[in-house]
């Protein structure tokens, strides 16, 4: 059996593509991407039936297109490299909803320098990555691994001013309950004087 | 009416069976520690540590449905 041996390094650098994004989205989440797991599988049986000739019907049900079993090992490594991107680039925004929920009383944009111009481009990202319909994700795989590290930096700098917005908080609170102390003072004084 | 008391009698012995075995526990925690038992060489799955489909679908629509423009002050 003869297989090209240019089409199987082209492959190659598909799957050590998808692996880098896994092991990067590991890193980032402290979790692996079940998912991306899944479809390296799925490659790394199509790659075995290119270099084995076999003419067996595929057991992956969305491998009847008419592709070839290289173009299907190709196209399951790019899905394993959306979904290994996708899963970070989906629990940043997260973090970020969670960062907004947690600070939802609090003026963010004294604390955070163009905070708002951040939002605009996670709502940009978060739109794009929306739109991906399920069957074409292989062909952004590389736009959503880009939109990790932005996402990241993004978190990174939001979970910077968590301290000094904690700090406002305390400092309001106290605020607060000077001048409910103030006010009861105030009234207790004026009942004291019509007793 | 034969009918029905035959019907309801092969129930009760169907749900006898059913009561026999034990029911497979589906839950994600239980899922999550199949997986850890199956792993070798691989810390995260080993520590439990994986995303799955229902995971990101979940961040998926949570995300989606959320205008976060609209929450920055």
């Amino acid at each position: 059996m003869t297989f090209d041996h240019n089409k199987i390094a082209e492959l190659k650098q598909y799957y050590d593509a998808a692996e880098a994004t896994l092991k990067e989205g590991e890193c980032a989440q402290n979790a692996i991407s079940t998912p991306a797991i899944n479809e390296l599988r799925y490659a790394g049986q199509h790659l075995l039936r290119y270099l084995t000739g076999s003419t067996e019907p595929s057991l992956e049900p969305d491998d009847d297109d008419g592709d070839d079993e290289w173009e299907n090992a190709a196209k399951h490594c790019k899905r394993a490299m959306f979904d290994a991107a996708e899963a970070p680039v989906q629990f940043y925004m997260k973090q970020i909803r969670v960062f907004q929920e947690d600070y939802r009383k609090e003026v963010v944009t004294d604390v955070v320098a163009g905070y708002v111009k951040m939002m605009v481009r996670v709502d940009a990202i978060n739109q794009e990555v929306s739109a991906i319909a399920k069957g074409s994700r292989q062909k952004f795989a590389e736009k959503v691994r880009n939109h990790v590290q932005e996402l990241a930096d993004i978190n990174s700098q939001l979970r910077v001013a968590r301290e000094e917005l904690n700090k406002k908080i305390t400092l309001r609170k106290k605020q607060e309950r000077l001048v409910y102390l103030g006010l009861f003072l105030t009234v207790v004084g004026i009942i004291a004087k019509f007793l | 009416m034969a009918h029905n008391i035959v019907t309801a009698l092969l129930s009760k012995c169907v749900s006898k069976d059913n009561d026999s075995l034990p029911k497979p526990d589906r839950s994600r925690e239980n899922a999550r520690a199949v997986v850890q038992s199956l792993s070798r060489g691989n810390l995260s799955l080993q520590f439990g540590w994986y995303v799955t489909e229902e995971d990101v679908e979940e961040m998926r629509k949570e995300n989606k449905a959320h205008n976060f423009t609209a929450h920055a002050h």
